[in-house]
């Protein structure tokens, strides 16, 4: 009897090690890291997560959550950095970080979305020299996105933006822009996460832009 | 029971004995500490970022042998074996920095690069195409940078005391022949190829790269673009003329294609010009790119442009009054390109091309019939390999063949000449970089040219090296070699190929958006074509040096871009028919352009200024002793542009050359013999009008409503 049970107790903390070392623990490590990405104010915070997401994408090689967040951290030191130069070189590491998880996951319509997203904060530092090229891939990105998943609302989200920019740029009408930011809101509310981890954040800044620049 | 728990505390508490930690700190060369370095083991989370002090602790529930990988930005990283049973005292770990060519330091001496993804942006095609007075000509943008030379008349490419034809352009690469339209006499001829094509413009003002040659003074360097973007429709409607392009997009295919038809007369009909029209300059031209992916790395481009024009007018002598001369010009043109680039392996690129220029001229002037028939087939294959991490060569073989037919007629008969000429060129090139901050370039052309039946043998080297962070010096030699214009091989087929040496210096900060450049050049011109008692030979020679001074500021003012260019030019020649050293016709000594651009966001418009300066240019007075002793006035020209979105899709654009109407005065011409008094009567080169006022509606249709074509303006 006491045999049996120092076997299943055993057994028992061998599977949930086990349990731990698979998705648990990735998700676990990952929903941290990401908390702390959010969290941190200041470029050295960031880039302490930056180098804990490198450390997860090199344990886990068929995750492309990583490479996302990676490019969700530039995108934060793009938001800190003040020159256009450093704006530049960190932008494009967030594409290259993008472009690495599409290899893991070519149709994941989050990183696909991120993808534009990247692009579309490459294109402002010199819209007019840029927007030839970029704007395809831009909203060529969060059309793929919508094509499969048309719920999708940061796809949404973003094409709405990328819509009111240019048409604010040109003078042109907002209400295409302001279809695309109503339908973000609209699928904010059923945005639910498939997983902890799975991207989840926009919901207040759609609601922004709808009121603020869609009355 | 109580084991059990005794017994899973222990396994537990075992977990955390296992656990080891790792410490240590991580430095530069120069014993600097390296903040937020990734240190971590192969394979687990394990792992942590180092402090301000480049220190770094961690702890490992991992056991044995392990890799431990130390990262950080800018330095090569490190794997570290290492055995966590018998860890030893704190680890010391020297970073080595990693060499990234794309933030290494680049060539610029002699070197305006203009596409987008370029470190060194000087010039992007959006900037060419939006500069006021150039109407959206790639040579009339490129005359508003230093080197370059105003030579109103011609609307030419005139660099560094070298005449039009020393420039020579090329489109991915491949040589493009006779590369500005024809026009009457004294008026500017356009660049044949529209800037939006194309990507990028490189403008070589002077000891330009061992790939190219066949140019004794600069070469022109225009990249198609690699992607043509959405599917569109743009329709323009000019004073000028109407022009339709379509873009479309495939899965792996693209194709963008213009079509267009100018014709002056409606404008002059209006705008009164100094010239009699009998047919108004008429000219259509189609411009077409298609592009297809291979495989997932090759690429096949093929550009045509074809283009035929023509023109009539009567030509009033002005030493004698009421002598009329029918002067008329037609001209037949074709240009295709096709170019193939692919990645054989990691380290070798490969790059072939083919292209053909075939142009017709059907001249008459009176009773004289002048009909030219220029052909030049070129073909290229060349390697870009990299033979170690900071060592690339560039090497390649070329062959040009070209052919010229020249008919000449009038009532006594007919001349028929022809030249054919062939070039086999092989060229080299390595670029090593001793550091990020140093790099060297030297390579050589070895060519055989079957008029000049030598073979010649022409170094180019150049090197760059990197001052601060912000600032660089270059240095640029190189031997170039061109043939005389046909004009003069026709009739003279012992001529051999000119020759010109290049020596340039330079220095260039750029600072956000600011660049300042200057730079310093001599070149030497040897073997060039001189009419001897015989004819000609190659006994001619001469020199051009000075300083080119350029400022751009794009940053200092919002939505304000400028630039500030500044050229002294020294050069004499003794050459043609000058009786000894003398500064040619074509050049002036200073050079100066302000180019203004101002998107004012309000207004939905950009506006646009040019204000362009040059010394007076020598001619020949026969009343005066000596030669081109003459100075004519300065000359002046303000030109405006505005483009202004009505709608997203809709944009209405003008432009105006020399809104304050100077006189533009380009030389003089002198009558054959004196006048009663003994005085050779002269008339003043100038342009046909004033100003030149252009307007047009640029229309696009596209799904995505917000494409419009300011970018192409």
């Amino acid at each position: 009897m006491k045999r049996s049970i120092l076997t299943i107790a055993i057994a028992l903390i061998v599977t949930a090690s086990g349990f731990a070392n698979d998705d648990q623990k990735y998700y676990e490590i990952m929903g941290k890291t990401i908390k702390e990405m959010f969290a941190a104010s200041d470029a050295t915070g960031i880039q302490a997560s930056l180098n804990m997401f490198e450390r997860i994408s090199k344990a886990e090689e068929d995750k492309w959550e990583p490479a996302y967040y990676t490019a969700f951290a530039y995108l934060r030191l793009y938001e800190m950095a003040e020159s256009v130069a450093d704006k530049d070189a960190i932008i494009d590491k967030a594409i290259a970080s993008v472009n690495k998880g599409l290899k893991i996951a070519e149709n994941e319509d989050e990183l696909i979305t991120m993808k534009g997203y990247a692009y579309m904060m490459k294109m402002i530092l010199d819209p007019m020299s840029r927007a030839p090229e970029y704007s395809p891939i831009i909203i060529g990105s969060y059309q793929k996105a919508l094509a499969i998943d048309s719920g999708n609302p940061r796809a949404w989200y973003l094409l709405g933006q990328m819509q009111l920019g240019t048409a604010s740029f040109t003078g042109g009408s907002t209400d295409q822009g302001c279809a695309s930011i109503s339908k973000a809101v609209e699928n904010y509310k059923n945005d639910k996460s498939e997983n902890p981890i799975a991207p989840s954040w926009g919901a207040d800044s759609a609601k922004e832009a709808a009121a603020q620049q869609c009355r | 029971m109580k084991i059990i728990l005794t017994l899973l505390a222990l396994l537990f508490s075992l977990q955390a004995f296992s656990q080891k930690q790792i410490k240590g700190t991580i430095t530069d060369k120069q014993q600097e500490a390296l903040i937020g370095s990734n240190v971590y083991i192969k394979g687990s989370y394990d792992g942590t970022s180092s402090d301000v002090n480049g220190a770094f602790s961690f702890h490992t529930s991992e056991s044995g042998v392990v890799t431990l990988i130390i990262s950080s930005l800018g330095y090569e990283e490190q794997a570290i074996d290492m055995n966590l049973d018998t860890l030893a005292s704190d680890m010391k770990v020297v970073m080595k920095e990693a060499f990234e060519q794309l933030d290494a330091v680049t060539i610029t001496a002699g070197s305006f690069n203009g596409s987008d993804e370029s470190k060194q942006v000087v010039m992007k095609p959006l900037d060419i195409a939006t500069t006021a007075g150039a109407t959206a000509d790639i040579a009339g943008a490129l005359n508003t940078l230093p080197g370059t030379q105003k030579v109103g008349e011609t609307g030419r490419l005139f660099v560094r005391g070298g005449e039009g034809r020393e420039t020579l352009t090329f489109i991915d690469g491949m040589q493009v022949l006779n590369s500005y339209t024809p026009t009457a006499p004294n008026t500017p001829s356009r660049n044949r190829f529209s800037p939006f094509m194309f990507k990028g413009t490189t403008f070589s003002t002077g000891a330009y790269s061992a790939e190219y040659g066949q140019a004794l003074s600069s070469a022109l360097v225009l990249n198609s673009k690699d992607m043509l973007g959405e599917d569109r429709t743009d329709i323009s409607l000019m004073t000028v003329g109407v022009d339709l392009a379509r873009t479309q997009s495939w899965e792996k295919s693209s194709f963008a294609g213009k079509i267009q038809y100018t014709n002056l007369l409606p404008y002059f009909s209006l705008i009164n010009q100094d010239i009699e029209w009998v047919n108004a300059p008429e000219a259509a031209s189609g411009n077409f790119l298609f592009r297809t992916k291979t495989s997932k790395t090759g690429i096949l481009k093929l550009y045509t442009s074809l283009n035929r024009s023509n023109l009539d007018l009567i030509e009033n002598d002005p030493f004698r009054p009421g002598v009329k001369n029918n002067l008329g010009i037609a001209n037949d043109y074709i240009y295709v390109n096709g170019s193939y680039k692919d990645i054989l392996s990691e380290k070798v690129g490969i790059q072939s091309g083919v292209s053909f220029t075939s142009n017709v001229d059907e001249a008459y002037r009176a009773s004289d019939k002048r009909n030219d028939h220029d052909k030049g087939v070129h073909l290229k294959t060349k390697f870009d390999i990299q033979l170690f991490q900071k060592v690339s060569l560039n090497t390649g073989t070329e062959v040009f063949a070209r052919k010229y037919e020249r008919t000449l007629s009038n009532e006594l008969g007919t001349i028929a000449q022809k030249q054919d000429e062939v070039s086999s060129v092989s060229f080299m090139e390595v670029e090593t970089y001793a550091s990020e901050k140093f790099v060297l370039r030297s390579g050589a052309r070895l060519s055989y040219n079957s008029i000049a039946q030598k073979a010649s043998l022409l170094p180019r080297f150049s090197a760059a090296y990197q001052t601060g962070e912000n600032s660089q010096a270059s240095i640029g030699y190189g031997q170039f070699e061109q043939l005389p214009g046909y004009d003069l091989l026709l009739d003279n087929s012992n001529l051999g190929a000119e020759k010109a040496t290049h020596y340039i210096a330079n220095y260039q900060v750029t600072k956000d958006r600011k660049t300042f450049r200057v730079e310093a050049y001599h070149k030497e011109y040897q073997r060039l074509a001189k009419l001897g008692e015989s004819g000609f030979n190659n006994s001619g020679d001469g020199y051009a040096r000075g300083i080119d001074v350029f400022w751009r500021d794009n940053d200092t003012f919002n939505e304000v871009d400028y630039w500030i260019s500044y050229s002294y030019l020294d050069t004499e020649r003794n050459y043609r028919d000058f009786p000894g050293s003398f500064t040619p016709t074509f050049a002036s000594k200073h050079n100066f352009s302000f180019v203004y651009k101002h998107f004012i966001s309000s207004i939905k418009s950009q506006i646009g200024f040019t204000y362009s300066f040059a010394s007076g240019r020598p001619y020949n007075n026969p009343n005066e002793d000596g030669f081109n002793q003459g100075r004519t006035p300065n000359y002046q020209d303000l030109s405006f542009n505005m483009a202004y979105l009505y709608r997203p899709s809709i944009i209405f654009y003008t432009s105006i050359s020399n809104v304050l109407g100077n006189q533009q005065v380009f030389g003089y011409e002198y009558s054959n013999e004196p006048n009663v008094n003994g005085i050779y009567n002269r008339v003043a080169i100038t342009p046909p009008a004033s100003r030149f006022i252009f307007l047009g509606v640029f229309i696009t249709i596209a799904k995505d409503q917000t494409m419009n074509q300011l970018p192409n303006l």
